[in-house]
């Protein structure tokens, strides 16, 4: 006794057709987006390396600059180039001291100043924001007319 | 029913079609991770250097006067050179806290250029002395590369008699100069600037000098 070998239907075909695309084009997503996120990471770390160095440098040129209110720089290292400019925030005295042995308050001149710093990081084919706050001491109030 | 088992034929195409498709999947596959691959490793070289450049600024930054015996007298452990300069610091790029002497120059790299490289001596089992001591410079690292100039400079303090000209710090005049040698000059820098291409690289050294010598000049009168 034999039977006629029944082919697969329509939908049958379909169905398993669907199934494979969907399992393929997933795991071909899963590759690239792992390849363009190392991709992103690799990007990212080549930006941000330098800016502890640039940031150091900022500081420093902050606090020799410290009796301007705005002050600004640019220059490039490592293959990116970086513009900064900060803008004075809060230029505050520390809190007034109660004297007690002569009883009178002793209120400080304005002695640090607090700067919001923008910097923006450009290195070709990205350009980056960045946003930090820079504090500076005057030099001693002696010397401040 | 009886069921009819796959002839020969029919199993060979079918086996053959299988290793072709297996054969195509682990070409692909290969190009993947190779493409992969050389992501990953840019992804570790920029890793590197992004940990390099955060570790050798925290050293350079650490950066203490170390007084040593040099012969007769006592002098700091700083050299200071128009290509480069040894000094001494608590943080180490390579073995955490330790107590490190290291140098960073510059050396000219193929293409004619200057590269910064760091190198440090570990003195974790060692106590440093005395100034001529041999130290084994074993790890290195280079920072930066492909530069079109690499300079030094190194601010000083030195007492002077007129103490008018410059009121910071009582009676110190701060200057940049071109080489410094800590032992013979028994001062150390307070301030060392890398110009990289133009880009300043500045870092201050924690004031301890005088603290230093008066403790120094204490013990050897007893």
């Amino acid at each position: 006794m034999t039977r006629i070998i029944k082919g697969f239907t329509l939908i049958e075909v379909l169905i398993a057709s669907v199934i494979i695309i969907t399992v393929l084009s997933l795991s071909a997503i899963s590759f690239s987006t792992a390849r363009t996120n190392s991709e992103k990471a690799s990007d990212t770390l080549r930006m941000l390396a330098p800016v502890p160095i640039i940031m150091d440098t900022i500081r420093e040129q902050i606090r020799v600059e410290v009796r301007a209110d705005r002050i600004s720089g640019d220059g490039a290292l490592d293959g990116i180039q970086y513009r900064w400019n900060a803008v004075l925030e809060i230029a505050g005295a520390p809190p007034n001291n109660f004297d007690v042995e002569q009883g009178i308050t002793i209120r400080y001149k304005p002695r640090y100043k607090l700067y919001k710093v923008e910097l923006t990081l450009n290195s070709g084919r990205k350009s980056e924001l960045y946003e930090f706050k820079e504090l500076a001491w005057l030099p001693r109030v002696e010397e401040i007319e | 029913m009886r069921h009819r088992g796959f002839t020969l034929i029919e199993l060979l195409i079918a086996t053959s079609v299988l290793m072709l498709l297996m054969a195509l999947c682990m070409y692909g596959y290969q190009l993947f991770n190779q493409q992969w691959g050389k992501k990953l490793s840019e992804f570790d070289l920029q890793f590197q250097k992004f940990r390099n450049y955060e570790m050798a600024s925290n050293t350079l930054k650490g950066i203490v006067p170390y007084m040593v015996n040099d012969g007769e007298s006592a002098g700091f452990y700083f050299l200071g050179r128009d290509n480069g300069f040894t000094a001494v610091s608590p943080i180490s790029v390579f073995s955490g806290n330790t107590l490190v002497v290291f140098r960073v120059f510059k050396e000219q790299n193929l293409q004619g250029k200057f590269k910064l490289v760091y190198e440090e001596a570990s003195l974790k089992d060692t106590l440093l002395v005395n100034a001529n001591q041999q130290l084994p410079f074993s790890k290195r690292t280079v920072l930066f590369d492909n530069q079109e100039f690499i300079d030094f400079r190194y601010r000083v303090g030195t007492y002077v008699e007129d103490l008018s000209s410059d009121s910071l710090g009582g009676g110190k005049k701060y200057e940049w100069h071109q080489s410094i040698d800590g032992l013979k000059k028994k001062s150390h820098p307070v301030q060392i600037e890398i110009s990289l291409s133009g880009f300043l690289w500045t870092f201050n050294v924690a004031n301890r000098v005088s603290a230093l010598k008066s403790r120094y000049s204490k013990s050897d009168g007893i």
